[in-house]
């Protein structure tokens, strides 16, 4: 009989969504779909992968990367001597050439991030004027599904909309504005800090009560405000939050007033490590990590859940929509750095950056990230990420996975650091490790759920065939950086490292359901401040 | 005896030589020589379809005869033995060397020596920009060997430069020792504007009959007869690169700058 299944045979799966924890099972794909085992048992599928003695998970998701878009590529721009001597990715048969080093191009960020198993990636921070980059380079980025979050925590509609108390109004332009990018998300990086540091130099650490110049806005209103309008949207990943003052010492206090400002609407903390800080007033002798105080408040309420921002040693690229950080790194690292104001909507900051295990600062925010991975008890609270390329390559996640699994490892790379950081983080105290299915929460079955993918990050009848096979091996960090298989949509795309076809991928974005009569007034606006005509705004079909 | 390298026919397109040092073709044949890939345009070659390759690699000379005013990479990364070259070669010669010696006849092109680490290149000819300089995007040009330039320099030499020596016997383009952290760079003919512009530290000797303009962000410290200038001179002059030390000899102006940058720059001046 004729039929277009698929059958993964003897796998022992790892779906930690339908509560299964290693079991042996079959799957059974077609058309593209995880398909319940067909009735007739006589039915022979037309194509059997054996998986017998090895791992079956669901397709990585990063919810949290800077892969496309306009910062991405003056990123490349700003960093030949990083590509210069790392080994660049050869034109095959089936794949383009490409290059490495902290920010990979289009091409080869697609088959680098399928051949470690991930099968969907979000760009963080996309402004909204410059969306159609982030498209046309996603455009270019296969093997993936993709989708971005637009900024708006500096938008300048929305804090007017705020300062005049137009709640509708508000709503109206972030379901406009999604619509109108192809986003999928509203992000907030430094809500109200980076247009407050566009008017006067110094206000780099705007904190959550200091008035925006101008607009007359606190940080708090922002974040409370778009959290609520977003909640009313219902849009699936509600709001995706860079807190303000990031990296300052001291900053740990004004993470946990965004925490609770949220009160009990749902949101996501991204790049948690780097808003934990203790100590004060810049003083660098007193930093330490406040991330007990923070997971505990996370601990409290589930509705809370955040992604680390891991930081690896090495080189690498800071990039942020949030202009004021980028200033801060470049000066205090002597470096270069490009910075851009995006009119009416955000701003941008790129600096190259090396962590060093030596140095106390950086040795510390190395800890802090993996205390958050053993600190959140909940697994399905927090996310994996490196916030790729800031606190390392996402090349790094199977090592930060061996550092989750192997706590000896993970001891012996504290030793390798500078020793006061066990003096001022609870790193060495953590005994925990992490389990396979807890690893399949951290990269796949967690950031479906909080990004509302209903069809990925499970193996459940219905789900996306999107499919990551893994030989198992006591070293975790080499059972992870070399999938057996991938499968994306039912379609192999990568067997033992070489990639094997390299299919579009979708674009994940939100069509919010919003009032369209709001949408003269926000044209005259439009039309009143930006650079650019109404019509050419935003991202085409 | 040498290993020699000809061209076989004159060529518009350029090839590049990086990798090919005498390290590397020390303990090969001939014929494994002859097999090494290199890049000609955009496409990877073996070196025998552009080169005659002829005598013995094993005592790590190597000889360059014609003109390889488009070959690139000459010397790149080069740790020990020598390279001569008859006439004129192409960029990126002596790129991030660390050891040995080159030499070439004619003119180079730019990036002469850029983030070389040790050993020392002679020109006799001219040479382009950003001699001694960083490569686009890094932080650091050279940091050690020495460049000796009987010729003339373009712009940006010594860009970035961290240590070691370059020393030009012709005129020097703008921007001299542009954003240079440390070393020495002496330019006995003319020097165009804007020199030393952004330097931290570092010494430039600029011994030409006729002043350079200077920015206004260096200050005038006063007549010296620092020991310095006879020093560099006669190193200069043990070296064989020039024949008498006289113009090391008299007192100079002293300036310090760059005070847009850290102002710990020395630059001499001769009257």
């Amino acid at each position: 009989m004729e039929n277009n299944f698929t059958k993964i045979c003897g796998g022992t799966l790892y779906d930690p969504t339908n509560g299964i924890d290693g079991e042996v099972r079959d799957l059974w794909l077609a058309d593209g779909k995880i398909v319940a085992p067909p009735s007739d048992p006589h039915v022979r599928p037309a194509r059997t992968i054996d998986a017998s003695g090895l791992v079956v998970m669901p397709g990585g998701i990063d919810m949290h990367c800077h892969i496309a878009g306009p910062k991405v590529n003056a990123a490349r721009k700003l960093r030949p001597d990083d590509r210069r001597d790392a080994e660049p990715v050869h034109r095959t048969a089936t794949t383009r050439s490409g290059t490495m080093g902290s920010v990979p191009s289009t091409f080869a960020t697609g088959y680098k991030y399928a051949a470690l198993g991930y099968t969907t990636a979000f760009d963080a921070a996309v402004p909204p004027l410059l969306a159609a980059h982030a498209h046309a380079e996603f455009a270019d980025t296969p093997c993936l599904d993709k989708g971005c979050y637009l900024l708006m925590g500096n938008n300048h509609y929305v804090m007017q909309s705020i300062r005049d108390k137009e709640p509708a109004k508000l709503r109206s332009f972030i379901g406009w504005l999604l619509s109108r990018g192809k986003g999928y998300a509203p992000k907030l990086v430094n809500p109200g800090g980076v247009e407050a540091w566009k008017h006067r130099d110094g206000s780099r650490s705007t904190g959550l009560d200091d008035t925006v110049p101008h607009f007359d806005v606190t940080p708090r209103q922002i974040i409370s405000e778009v959290a609520q309008a977003a909640a009313d949207l219902k849009l699936p990943h509600p709001v995706h939050i860079h807190c303000n003052q990031l990296g300052m010492p001291g900053n740990w206090r004004t993470t946990l007033e965004t925490m609770q400002a949220l009160e009990n609407r749902c949101g996501h903390l991204t790049h948690i490590q780097f808003h934990s800080y203790g100590g004060g007033d810049a003083d660098e002798g007193t930093s330490s990590s406040k991330v007990p105080q923070l997971a505990d408040y996370i601990n409290s309420h589930p509705q809370l859940t955040v992604d680390v921002g891991q930081v690896l040693f090495g080189e690498t690229t800071s990039m942020t929509g949030d202009g004021p950080l980028g200033h801060f790194l470049a000066n205090l690292y002597g470096s270069k750095w490009i910075s851009s104001d995006v009119e009416m909507e955000a701003g941008c900051g790129i600096s190259p950056i090396e962590y060093k295990n030596k140095s106390l600062i950086h040795a510390l925010q190395w800890a802090i990230g993996l205390e958050w991975y053993l600190l959140v008890e909940d697994p399905w609270q927090v996310v994996m990420s490196t916030d790729h390329p800031n606190g390392g390559s996402f090349l790094a996640y199977p090592q930060i996975i061996r550092l989750l699994m192997d706590r000896t490892y993970r001891s012996d790379m504290l030793k390798s650091c500078h020793p006061d950081v066990t003096k001022r983080s609870s790193l060495a105290d953590l005994d925990r490790e992490y389990s396979l299915n807890d690893i399949a929460i951290i990269t796949r079955a967690g950031p479906a759920k909080i990004l509302g993918l209903a069809d990925k990050g499970h193996l459940g009848p219905g789900a996306a065939a999107d499919i990551t096979i893994y030989t198992p091996d006591d070293d975790k960090e080499t059972m992870f950086e070399l999938p057996r298989m991938v499968i994306k949509a039912g379609e192999m795309v990568v067997e033992q490292g070489e990639i094997r076809s390299t299919p579009q991928g979708n674009i994940l974005h939100v069509d919010a359901d919003y009032d369209r009569e709001v949408e003269p007034d926000i044209k005259a606006w439009f039309e009143d401040t930006y650079s650019v005509r109404w019509e050419n705004y935003g991202v085409e079909g | 005896m040498a290993i020699c390298v000809s061209l076989r026919s004159a060529s518009t397109i350029p090839i590049d030589f990086t990798g090919l040092t005498p390290k590397w073709t020390q303990d090969k044949s001939l014929g494994e020589i002859e097999k090494r890939k290199v890049l000609h345009g955009r496409h990877q070659i073996r070196l025998a379809e552009i080169c005659r390759v002829s005598g013995d690699p094993s005592d790590g000379r190597m000889e360059f005869d014609g003109d390889f005013s488009l070959a690139h990479g000459i010397g790149a990364a080069m740790t020990l033995g020598s390279i001569h070259v008859s006439s004129n070669a192409g960029c990126n010669v002596g790129l991030g060397m660390q050891g040995g010696k080159i030499h070439v006849k004619g003119a180079v092109g730019d990036f002469l020596g850029s983030e070389m680490r040790g050993g020392t290149i002679r020109v006799d000819g001219s040479a382009g920009n950003s001699v001694g300089g960083a490569q686009n995007g890094s932080r650091r040009g050279m940091t050690g060997g020495t460049i000796l330039i009987q010729g003339n320099v373009g712009d940006h030499v010594g860009h970035l430069m961290r240590r070691g020596l370059i020393a030009v016997r012709g005129n020097a383009g703008k921007f001299l020792g542009y954003n240079m952290l440390a070393g020495t760079i002496v330019v006995l003919g003319t020097c165009n504007s804007y020199a030393g512009a952004g330097m931290k530290r570092g010494t430039l000797i600029l011994l030409g009959k006729s002043q350079p303009v200077l920015l206004p962000t260096f200050r005038l410290a006063g007549k010296t007869a620092s020991p310095v200038l006879p020093l560099t001179g006669r190193h200069l002059k043990s070296v064989g690169f020039i024949e008498n030390t006289a113009r090391f000899a008299e007192p100079c102006e002293l300036l310090h700058g760059d005070f847009l940058a850290l102002g710990k720059g020395e630059l001499f001046l001769s009257n």
